[in-house]
């Protein structure tokens, strides 16, 4: 049980155990969980990443959708004010006819009218010139009762 | 063959040689074998590593290296690539020559004398139980401590941490003398402490084998026989928990004694 | 394990780096005695390079064992923080 040289031999088997294990065990299998906890890292790190990318994506699409449903309120709102227009347009074009045909319509009227007029007057006059004919049983010079059967008729 | 000579039996080294230059051919042996064993082992699982999915051993043997890496990062100050091997070494083959002391405490001097054909053969399995393994990596560790110790703090500082360092700039002599002490005991305790332990183990497992062993004799057999392997039984475990304790111990005061080399405030 | 280590610089010297430094108080006893059989080796060795036999030897235990007391008392003080630390512990909980 006494110190002798076998403390030694066991001192140099000992360093020559740190040297080996150092070289066959510690150093591969380090760098390997090494490796692999940079690619798990690396793995996480894509996929937050990749999160933010999709978030990003997913915001701007947002906006898109935004935008466009802006642009469509405002193609239906001009759209809209347009066709009031249209039909404002089209109730003044509208009022502007009805305006003139009534016009026109009132025009022929008074032309007929004026027209009725004239043959009654002239249907009066002969009326009257021959009642009075009658009447007086003999023919009435209508040249010398010209101005009497003028006045008639105007009356008329 | 008596108890006292049974026992005496079993703690003697298989040793040649006179004086100083005894070797103990059995511890030397064992342990280098063992060395062997976690070279070898470790050359296998070498050359099938991946990164990807490890199997079941690889699985293993990385617990236990990132159970290694994670002590040496709690108690480890400095940075020194030296370190991590160093304690993992030191880990694996104190774990691996108290494993030793788990087989039967006649199996192998048994065989041994089978095949030596001398009765009288000695024959001790557990190296951690011959003082010169445990003061041989101690003494290691003690040579490391010195280096970086006069590494870091310089050759000055070294000097200083001897002239000052217990009880202040007056009393120099005692101090030298009291650093050489404090010095010396970092080692004497790591190695007295797994052997003290080892060799305990040893000396109750040869007791217990001594229940069913030289006691009893004839019909005792019965009653002795199962009283054994209860009594050992119970002992393995808790001589299991043991020699991981002790190889843990060894590896977690080597680097917090290396530790303190690298402290400059020390 | 944060909390002891962020412990003010003075106490820092008198302690061993680090959570696993409490592993040394497993081995408090062993210390104790391998402080004790130091200072027998070095008065040994002392007396024989002086050649004054007991002495050394004698004196030199008694180093070794006030050192050893001393470093199992200091490695004991850790076990019972500072009153003030206790304190401050006990607010950060409430």
């Amino acid at each position: 049980m006494s110190i002798n040289a076998t403390l030694l031999i066991q001192m140099i088997a000992f360093m020559l155990l740190i040297w080996l294990v150092n070289k066959v065990l510690w150093a591969p299998l380090s760098k390997l969980m090494e490796d692999r906890q940079k690619k798990i890292a690396d793995g996480l790190s894509a996929a937050e990443k990749g999160k933010h990318e999709l978030e990003l994506a997913e915001q701007k699409a947002k906006d898109v959708l935004k935008d466009a449903k802006t642009q469509a309120q405002n193609i239906l709102g001009q759209a809209e004010k347009r066709g009031s227009e249209i039909v404002e347009d089209a109730k003044v074009k509208a009022t502007e006819e009805a305006g003139r045909i009534k016009a026109s319509a009132q025009a022929e009227i008074e032309q007929e009218v004026s027209r009725a007029r004239e043959g009654l007057r002239k249907e009066v006059s002969s009326i009257a010139i021959s009642g009075a004919e009658k009447i007086l049983g003999k023919e009435v010079d209508a040249a010398a009762h010209n101005d009497m059967l003028e006045t008639l008729i105007k009356s008329i | 063959m008596g108890t006292v000579e049974y026992i005496q039996h079993h703690l003697t080294n298989n040793s040649i040689g006179e004086g100083f230059w005894t070797l103990n051919i059995d511890t030397i042996v064992v342990s280098l074998i063992l060395g062997a064993l976690i070279v070898f082992v470790s050359a296998r699982l070498g050359r099938q590593l991946s990164t990807g999915e490890p199997g079941g051993f690889q699985n293993f043997v990385e617990s236990i290296l990132d159970f290694v890496a994670t002590n040496v990062r709690d108690a480890f100050p400095g940075h020194n690539p030296i370190i991590a091997p160093l304690a993992l070494t030191i880990f694996i083959w104190v774990w691996l020559m108290n494993f030793m002391d788990m087989i039967p405490v006649d199996l192998f001097p048994y065989l041994f004398q089978l095949i030596t054909g001398d009765s009288h053969a000695f024959l001790k399995i557990v190296p951690t139980t011959d003082l010169n393994t445990t003061l041989a990596m101690a003494l290691t560790v003690f040579v490391l401590i010195i280096f970086y110790s006069i590494k870091i703090k310089g050759v000055w500082g070294f000097t200083k941490m001897f002239l000052f360092h217990p009880f202040g700039k007056f009393f120099i002599p005692v101090n030298i003398v009291m650093t050489f002490i404090e010095e010396i005991s970092k080692p004497l305790s790591l190695a007295l402490r797994l052997f003290g332990n080892m060799f305990a183990g040893e000396l109750v497992f040869l007791l217990i084998a001594l229940i069913g062993g030289t006691l009893a004799v004839g019909a005792a057999a019965l009653f002795w026989a199962p009283l054994q392997i209860i009594l050992d039984l119970g002992w393995l475990i808790f001589h299991l928990l043991v020699i991981t304790l002790q190889a843990f111990i060894f590896m977690v005061l080597t680097i917090v004694y290396l530790g303190m080399a690298h402290d400059e405030s020390h | 394990m944060s909390e002891s280590n962020k412990t003010k610089p003075d106490a820092e010297r008198t302690k061993p780096p680090g959570a696993a430094a409490n592993y040394l108080l497993i081995s408090a006893g062993s210390i104790f005695t391998s402080m004790l059989i130091a200072g027998f080796i070095v008065g040994y060795m002392l007396d024989q390079l002086f050649d004054t036999t007991p002495l050394f030897f004698l004196s030199c235990a008694v180093l070794g064992f006030i050192g050893g007391i001393q470093k199992v008392h200091q490695l004991t003080k850790r076990l019972d923080p500072p009153l003030k630390e206790k304190e401050s512990e006990d607010d950060q909980k409430s």
